[in-house]
């Protein structure tokens, strides 16, 4: 393994925690989903640390070269998170959806209960009128 | 303390067979008190168990989990004016009674969270569910120096410091590390014993051991490493 390589590889591993660690402290993220990159921050590490460690895995999965492997592994990484992030969106649209449709629900709901106390009130209105004009109406008996 | 003050929230996830024997309860043995049912989105009749039989109730149109609940519960505390909130589960575990000694330890010693434990004074069993529980109250032992002995009790009184905080701030679940985090910014938390009863209908969520285990590694995270990189809102 080169020194270039892991000296990227503890670059990308400090910055990639520092920056979730930041989110985290400025409540941009929750914690639950900073999970993963501390992992991801974690396993970078030790690779650039251990070459021992990475030579080793590269023996065990017979590949050429362990900057390939660690190519690999980091791909690997991005895919599942691709595939959990893109689940997860499906989920939040279909939450969006069902949220929308219900407060179109409720507002119509309230709007006509709103419609039926209006209309009450007219009718009782027009009542009121209509026998204060018929009292008027009547002659004055003397 | 004024019991006009204190709210209590229940949440409730599918808890069709459970919640009119709860509410019910509260209704008529605790007429004294304020609740506020909030229906996570059930996809089973709680909703109109609640509607039919006029329960105060909040009804998410979406379900957003426990901690989406309660931050809605906390947010109805606030918005009127309540001072106090106890949260209790929907499915009956909980027995109202214990709530005025919630308080009452509250005023006598000013702590900001009340836990209803099962282990305070009685012995904690064995089990892996129980193991969990250890493990988590070790956890917080050893980064606040403090023992909480029923860290996932569901049973919490809250004062109108912690409304605020559980109803606006991301990081505020009503989970463990947050008592882990509020202890280290120099909160007061205190425990009394009560007695909870098990569950007659429905499931717990923790059956499940894919979710047990993220539940746990969300929690070890959280205690060891997220806590220290917070803010630390100071009292």
């Amino acid at each position: 393994m080169s020194r270039v390589l892991r000296i990227m590889l503890l670059i990308a591993a400090v910055f990639s925690a520092w920056w979730i660690l930041l989110k985290i402290r400025k409540c941009k993220v929750k914690m639950e989903d900073a999970i993963f990159w501390v992992c991801f921050a974690a396993i970078l590490l030790i690779m650039g640390i251990c070459p021992e460690f990475t030579y080793w895995l590269t023996g065990v999965f017979q590949m050429q070269s362990p900057a390939n492997l660690i190519f690999l592994i980091i791909i690997f990484l991005l895919i599942e998170k691709v595939f959990t992030l893109s689940i997860i969106t499906s989920q939040l649209e279909d939450k969006v959806t069902v949220l929308s449709a219900e407060v179109a629900l409720r507002s119509h709901a309230d709007e006509q209960v709103s419609k039926e106390e209006e209309q009450q009130i007219k009718s009782m209105d027009a009542k009121s009128t209509e026998t204060a004009v018929s009292e008027n109406d009547q002659p004055h008996k003397s | 303390m004024s019991i006009e003050k204190i709210l209590i929230i229940i949440p409730a996830y599918n808890e069709a067979e459970n919640i009119e024997r709860v509410v019910d309860n509260l209704i008529t043995k605790y007429p004294e008190y304020d609740y506020v049912v909030i229906n996570d989105g059930s996809s089973d009749d709680t909703r109109k168990i609640c509607a039919c039989r006029g329960y105060n109730f909040l009804d998410l149109p979406v379900n957003v989990g426990l901690s989406g609940a309660i931050k809605a519960g906390m947010r109805y505390a606030n918005y009127y004016g309540y001072d106090y909130v106890v949260q209790i589960d929907g499915d009956g575990q909980h027995d109202p009674k214990y709530i005025a000694a919630m308080a009452g330890l509250m005023e006598e010693v000013d702590c900001d969270i009340v836990i209803g434990s099962r282990f305070k004074t009685e012995k904690k069993p064995g089990g892996l569910r129980m193991l969990g529980s250890r493990i988590i109250s070790g956890a917080i032992h050893m980064t606040t120096g403090r023992k909480i002995q029923d860290v996932t009790s569901g049973m919490r009184l809250f004062n109108k410091r912690m409304i605020k905080r559980f109803g606006y701030d991301i990081h505020y679940s009503p989970e463990p590390d947050t008592l882990a985090y509020l202890l280290n910014c120099g909160f007061h938390i205190e425990e009394i014993q009560v007695q909870m009863h098990d569950r007659t209908a429905g499931t717990s969520i923790y059956k499940n051991p894919l979710a047990s285990a993220r539940y746990m590694l969300q929690m070890m995270f959280s205690i060891f490493l997220f806590q220290w990189v917070r803010k630390k809102n100071e009292t």
